[in-house]
């Protein structure tokens, strides 16, 4: 009969919802929105953005020197941060509210991080980008303290999500010390590809490179090391742990882990990065790096999809109750 | 706030409904009234949800598409009620005039007190025998009621929750969400597990009362009887764990039974005879001589030799050992063993226990089933053999037991000493029944009629309750060979589906609906059944818009008392807001139909004889009434209360009140030890009966219109249909079960229902068991279709779970909609009843009730895997 | 100081949902939000297989973690142990929800009807829930069981407690050593749920086995 098919159940339905299901319980809030929601993938951007702008900051200041370069990177986080964070609130108009509560929470340090770094940041660029009736010139005692500030406090931003997904005490794959170096890490090299991005966009010449290249490298095979001890450390763990281990590995969340961030966010870029040396011409050699730094980037956010993609609650009532 | 009567089940637990400018805003339970005890549930909660629902029907339809079938779009025109009534005037009226009996009339079992007034009367009232329980054979029982019937003179068994040390649950949730007294039993079945009593509970799945139980029996389905049967076995050979004394006095086992399996009487009273032991001699059973008699032996009765019954059960059983039925019933010998061990120890035979200044025999342990155990071929002797455990240790209505649902026994209420009715012995000393919602008393059995005059032939059987033979694909041929002289013509329908609730749909339509003029439907949403069948669809109120009578008294069909001592209660459903839109309360369209149709006096005389029988007593409305009064409802309820609670508690008593609550006695809920009957271990009379109507078939040239072997007197197993499947490519047994978020297929379409089914893992799911799904190559949430060995198919997604046998898959029923009047129960769950057949190989020979396990094969759907 | 707690007997729940949908009646949650909510634990192999419903609600912690990581103040500890969200100080950024170990946290973007989906409410009943969800709950805010306090100023119980058919819930003071809640707790050896994560839960579970 012709109803047998209507009758049943359509693909629309959702056959649970993920609240309900015993076990471990996927978080559905952040990076990918339990009510599915575009607005609520802001969050992955906002944590993104402020990661690697805040590390091209702090490259390009500090290793390379490049004003425009840096100024991308506060404009990446003072504006795109910004912007995608207000995205994804509920109630935007009261951001400011979110600013309230340092003493305790990770989310109001971040920010109150991220403020405080766009403030020295831009005092510190300020002379150089045309504002020049500052009371203080690039060079000075003052602007290298304004520099140092900034410095410090785009490392803190680029290492303060660790501590926010950290601090949930019930996400195992979350809750663990390597959290803020591995975000710490992804951001400067996220904040060095960015850099090269930006340099090769320009048509400069990249000082430094050979620093830049051993950094890279040295980075990419740190991030391959801290990702190996993650997943070693998830396999070994609790229940939860290995679910989300299983989530990383074997679910559609693979292709964005193993696929994007493993192999084509590190393994490919450290292999370039090999062949870059012995490059025939510059141009090929330049045009590597763009690719390079491009795969990167995508590994860079997409070790944040998944983290965030495998973050599952312990399950609130333990087994065998 | 209003008081009145939930609705969503037929557990009507009293509620306080609030009320904000007009608006319904919520709901909750009255901790004062037994009904409920102030608890309420998710069906309850969700009231609000279907009185504002935007699906509702609100307006009078007729259908303008000529054709009708399932999935025809039926052109829904609306129509004024005066348009309405004229078309329903008339053909009600040329079908009086041609033959009344061409008026089929179906009702929901979910409103038995509204049915009776909407429905049973005035069937009555017009002069036809046709009617039909809305999912009457599928999801009620009719083994389970008759056996309930004769044996405790009430519709249903409970545990004595107070009492009660071990429960063995057949198939059956009470105090798990069901919706006999759900709520009331829920708490009182907590305690009683809080208390310390052993639930054990046999069944194919591990349902909810499964996995609360002590234990979880994982028996094939349709075997119970086996398991009991093999028990019952040990109690008597193994254990001598049986109560001699309830079985001499209470039960026929010393009645002398001679070769031909019929009772040996006595020549000058005609009752059956027993041997005195003392006297060394025959004597009629109720003779005061009979100090003692004797239940085993061989005895000459002038010069037959007669053996009492009880030796005939005892010898019969025999075969039922634990290790034939292990291989049936897929429970281990040992467990039978241990379990039937600890029924007859749990028992302590012999006990007594004084409650109230009563000595009563204390029977700590109760065997319960209810609809799973009786979806069977074999359900009147399934259900026979589970209630037999009982009364093989005597822990009948006594403390700690297995009571009767719905207590046979009222002695009046305090205040006038009306509402009064008890049980009574026939004349073969065995239990009748006072009250019976259905056709006739289950005992004992009416002249069949001859020929038949019903179109489902219920009439030359003994069963009181349906049958489904009216859909059977020979219908016609039967019609003609038993000279039924008219035809199905116009039905009408109250809150039914039909389509959903009968059987395989396309049968039910094909063989049955189709064959309809005209066919009116009163409902609330337009379900399957309107779009596929009805002419004429008529917006009904929903509860919170209507009155009803009683819907707590035992006497309406479905008691919603509390087991065990506490209080009895009255209680009305009374509107809490006017009927919106132009809906309108089934009730009065039928009243003013009587009006119209001439059927004023004969509707008022039906009204008096159903009052009187649910209720007892002698009202008359001819005497209150005025001749000229116009019919109206709610004057009808005033008569009704004042004449049993006094001239002070009419319909504005109840109002105002919602209800009104007086104490239980003794002797009503243990009423077995205060009243001398008896009950059936041989039943002799089916033997009798059985003849009667085999007669009738044979005279109309229907020998085989079911096999009358199992028209005995003794308990059997008999396979189901699946059992026998022999092609080894079915290899699954698929039943269903019903899920304690709904309440048939009238909840499905609740919001808040559908989304707590959608967050819990079964409700809407195949499940199926672990193994077997990874031996299939099934993941969870897996696309799957089930599919019988005659092509019929459902479709749904799989659970995977160790929770269920590895040769069974269960679905929840009444699920699987695809109306467009309910699009929220739309595509949601697994549609089972289009797997199972109504036919003769799917209908139980005694009973007729339907068997509703198939054998399946499952694969996977071939479309990709998404959600 | 009085200081509110549940227990839970999972004894005698059967997980039949009625907390849930008293929970809808009570606080007109929308679509998809549940205050209160059951989820079913499985284990063991067949036939030696346990199914428990485990019905769940915000624990009221003693320590709560969404309190500590929430960034506004929104959410706040009360003098009589209850955890509470201002829908006013919320921003929606969820931090709670994501922190909270038992999942008692709802986002909802906006009120939706729920035969419609629609933001415009389909019936007079619907106007009411949407109205006083705004006013409770607000939209783009977190929100969350808060142990029924309407009714629990008046003296009532919690909508879940009222409604519950198996009686499983008891509401009261955890800080009188006599009271129901705490002589439940001693007797049935009540536990909380991950008391590693020193959360200190004021919902209680009596073992079911």
């Amino acid at each position: 009969m012709s109803q047998s098919t209507s009758s049943s159940q359509g693909d629309a339905c959702v056959l649970q919802q993920e609240d309900f299901k015993p076990g471990a319980r996927t978080q559905m809030e952040w990076g990918f929105g339990g009510r599915r929601r575009w607005r609520d993938g802001a969050l992955l951007m906002a944590l993104f953005l402020g990661g690697v702008g805040a590390g091209q900051f702090v490259v390009s200041t500090w290793l390379i020197d490049s004003v425009t370069s840096a100024l991308v990177g506060l404009l990446v986080v003072g504006v795109g941060k910004t912007v995608a964070h207000l995205m994804y609130l509920g109630q935007p108009k009261r951001f400011y509210r979110l600013f309230l509560k340092p003493k305790t929470s990770w989310i109001s340090r971040g920010l109150i991080f991220m403020v405080v770094f766009v403030a020295f940041g831009a005092a510190y660029l300020a002379p150089d980008i045309g504002f020049d009736w500052v009371p203080w010139e690039t060079g000075s005692t003052f602007s290298d303290a304004l520099l140092i500030g900034a410095i410090l406090s785009a490392s803190l931003v680029m290492v303060y999500d660790g501590f926010v997904l950290a601090s949930c005490k019930s996400i195992t794959a979350w809750n663990t010390a390597l959290m803020p170096p591995l975000f710490f890490t992804y951001a400067v090299a996220g904040g060095t590809a960015m850099t090269y991005l930006t340099l090769i966009a320009m048509g400069s010449d990249i000082p430094n490179e050979d620093t830049l290249t051993t950094i890279d490298s040295v980075l990419l095979v740190s991030m391959f090391a801290l990702l190996v001890i993650y997943v070693m450390n998830m396999k070994t763990s609790t229940a939860t742990a290995r679910e989300s281990l299983r989530k990383l590995t074997t679910t559609k969340v693979a292709v964005a882990f193993i696929g994007v961030a493993i192999i084509a966010g590190l393994l490919v870029p450290l292999s370039l990065t090999l062949y870059q040396g012995v490059a025939a011409t510059e141009t090929v050699a330049s045009v590597l790096l763009a690719l390079s730094s491009i795969l990167e980037l995508s590994g860079d956010l997409s070790v944040r999809h998944s983290i965030l993609r495998a973050g599952l609650h312990a399950p609130v009532f333990s087994e065998g109750l | 706030m209003v008081t009145t009567s939930c609705g969503m089940c037929y557990g009507t637990c009293t509620v306080n409904v609030r009320v904000e400018d007009g608006v319904v805003v919520g709901i909750e339970g009255v901790p004062d009234s037994p009904q409920g005890y102030g608890n309420i549930c998710a069906k309850g909660l969700s009231s609000l949800m279907m009185l504002y629902d935007p699906s509702r029907l609100n307006y009078p339809l007729l259908r303008t598409n000529p054709e009708k079938g399932i999935g025809v779009d039926p052109g829904w025109k609306r129509i004024s009620w005066n348009e309405a009534m004229d078309l329903l005037t008339s053909k009600l009226g040329e079908c009086l005039k041609k033959d009344p009996r061409g008026l089929y009339t179906v009702g929901s079992p979910t409103f038995p007190a509204e049915r009776a007034f909407n429905v049973l009367c005035f069937r009555k009232a017009f002069g036809t025998p046709n009617y039909y329980t809305g999912g009457g054979g599928l999801h009620c029982g009719n083994g389970a009621h008759m056996i309930g019937g004769i044996y405790h003179a009430s519709w249903s068994v409970i545990p004595d929750f107070k009492y009660c040390n071990m429960a063995i649950y057949w198939g059956c949730s009470k105090g798990h969400g069901a919706g006999h007294a759900a709520n009331v039993a829920a708490k009182q079945a907590a305690d009683a597990k809080a208390r310390g009593m052993r639930l054990i509970v046999f069944d194919p799945f591990l349902s909810t009362q499964a996995s609360t139980a002590e234990e979880w029996v994982p028996i094939k389905a349709g075997t119970d009887a086996a398991a009991a049967l093999a028990m019952a076995n040990l109690l008597l050979s193994e254990y001598s764990a049986y109560d001699k004394e309830y079985i001499k006095w209470k039960t026929n086992g010393p009645y002398l039974v001679a070769p031909d399996g019929l009772y040996r009487r006595d020549k000058k009273s005609g009752v059956p005879l027993v041997w005195n032991i003392i006297d060394k001699k025959v004597e009629p059973f109720n003779s005061e001589n009979v100090k003692d008699c004797a239940l085993e032996g061989e005895f000459d009765v002038d010069g037959t030799k007669c053996t009492p019954s009880f030796q005939l059960l005892r010898n019969h059983l025999k075969k039922y050992t634990p290790e034939h039925a292990s291989e049936i019933c897929g429970v281990s010998a040992s467990t039978l063993r241990r379990i039937a061990k600890d029924f007859g120890e749990e028992a302590r035979i012999g006990s007594t226990i004084s409650i109230d200044g009563k000595t009563l025999p204390y029977r700590p342990v109760a065997s319960i089933y209810f609809r799973g155990s009786q979806g069977h071929y074999n359900q009147a002797w399934d259900c026979m053999s589970l209630v037999l455990l009982n009364h093989l240790v005597g822990s009948a209505d006594v403390p700690g037991g297995a009571l009767a649902f719905g207590p046979p026994v009222h002695l009046g209420y305090p205040g006038t000493g009306r509402l009064k009715y008890s049980v009574e012995p026939d004349k073969d000393g065995l239990l009748v029944a006072k009250n019976w919602p259905y056709a006739h008393l289950p005992y004992p059995p009416p002249e069949p009629k001859d020929p038949p005059e019903r179109l489902d032939l219920q009439d030359m059987f003994y069963i009181p309750t349906y049958t489904t033979i009216m859909a059977w694909d020979n219908n016609e041929e039967l019609w003609q060979k038993f000279k039924i002289p008219y035809r199905p013509d116009v039905m009408i329908s109250f809150a039914t589906n039909q389509i959903m609730s009968v059987g395989n749909p396309k049968t039910l339509m094909k063989n049955f609906l189709q064959k309809f003029g005209f066919i009116a439907s009163f409902n609330i949403y337009s379900t399957e059944f309107e779009e596929s069948a009805a002419d004429l669809v008529l917006p009904d109120a929903c509860y919170l818009e209507r009155y009803s009578s009683a819907t707590t008294f035992p006497t309406v069909g479905v008691s919603c008392h509390g087991t065990g001592l506490g209080e009895w209660i009255w209680a009305i459903r009374q509107p809490v807001i006017k009927p919106m839109y132009e809906r309108r309360p089934m009730i009065d369209v039928i009243l003013e139909l009587s009006e119209r149709l001439g059927l004023r006096d004969r509707y008022i005389e039906a009204a008096r004889e159903w009052v009187n029988r649910a209720y007892g007593g002698d009202l008359d409305f001819k005497k209150v009434l005025d001749p000229k009064e116009k019919l109206n409802f709610e004057r009808m309820l005033d008569i009704i209360m004042k004449d049993r609670f006094g001239p002070d508690k009419g319909l504005d008593y109840f109002k105002e009140h919602g209800y009104l609550k007086w104490d239980k006695r003794v002797e009503e809920v243990y009423w077995r030890a205060f009243n001398d009957v008896r009950v059936p271990v041989y039943l002799e009379w089916i033997i009798r009966a059985g003849r009667k109507s085999r007669a009738i078939a044979e005279k109309y040239g229907v020998p085989d219109l079911v096999d009358w072997s199992a028209h005995n007197a003794l308990p059997e197993w008999r396979p189901c249909p699946t059992h026998t499947e022999k092609n080894p490519e079915y290899d699954l047994e698929a039943f269903y079960w019903r899920s304690a978020l709904h309440t048939y297929s009238m909840t499905m379409q609740n919001p808040w229902l559908n989304e707590v089914s959608q967050n819990d893992p079964y409700t809407y799911t195949i499940q199926l068991n672990t193994e077997t799904a990874n031996r299939k190559g099934v993941k969870e949430g897996d696309l799957v279709w089930l599919e019988n060995s005659k092509g019929s198919k459902a479709k749904g997604r799989v659970h995977i779970t160790d929770g269920i046998r590895p040769d069974h898959v269960a679905i929840a029923a009444n699920a699987g909609h695809w109306s467009k009047g309910m699009p929220i129960a739309k595509d949601k769950g697994v549609f089972f009843n289009e797997l199972i057949e109504i036919d003769k190989e799917h209908t139980c020979p005694v009973s007729l009730g339907q068997d509703i396990c198939v054998k399946v094969k499952l694969y996977k759907d071939g479309g990709d895997r998404s959600g | 100081m009085v200081r509110w707690g549940m227990v839970i007997d999972l004894k005698r729940c059967t997980g039949c949902h009625s907390c849930s949908v008293a929970c809808k009646v009570e606080h007109h949650t929308p679509p998809g939000v549940f205050w209160a909510k059951v989820v079913r634990i499985e284990s063991g192999k067949y036939p030696t297989v346990i199914r428990q419903a485990v019905p769940l609600l915000c624990m009221h912690c003693r320590e709560p973690e969404c309190e500590k990581v929430c960034p506004t103040g929104a959410t706040k500890k009360q003098p009589d142990g209850r955890v509470t969200v201002d829908s006013d100080e919320c921003v929606g950024c969820r931090y709670c929800a994501v922190a909270c170990p038992y999942g008692a946290r709802c986002f909802a973007p906006d009120w939706k009807d729920y035969f419609t989906g629609d933001k415009k409410p389909s019936s007079p009943y619907a106007e009411y829930s949407k109205k006083k969800w705004l006013e409770e709950s607000d939209k783009g805010v977190v929100s969350k069981c808060d142990f029924c306090e309407e009714r629990v100023e008046q003296g009532k119980q919690p909508a879940c407690v009222n409604a519950c058919p198996c009686e499983a819930r008891t509401f009261g003071d955890l800080d009188d050593p006599e009271s129901e809640v705490s002589q439940l707790i001693k007797k049935r050896r009540g536990m909380q749920l991950h008391p590693e994560y020193g959360t200190d839960a004021s919902v209680y579970y009596l073992p079911a086995r």
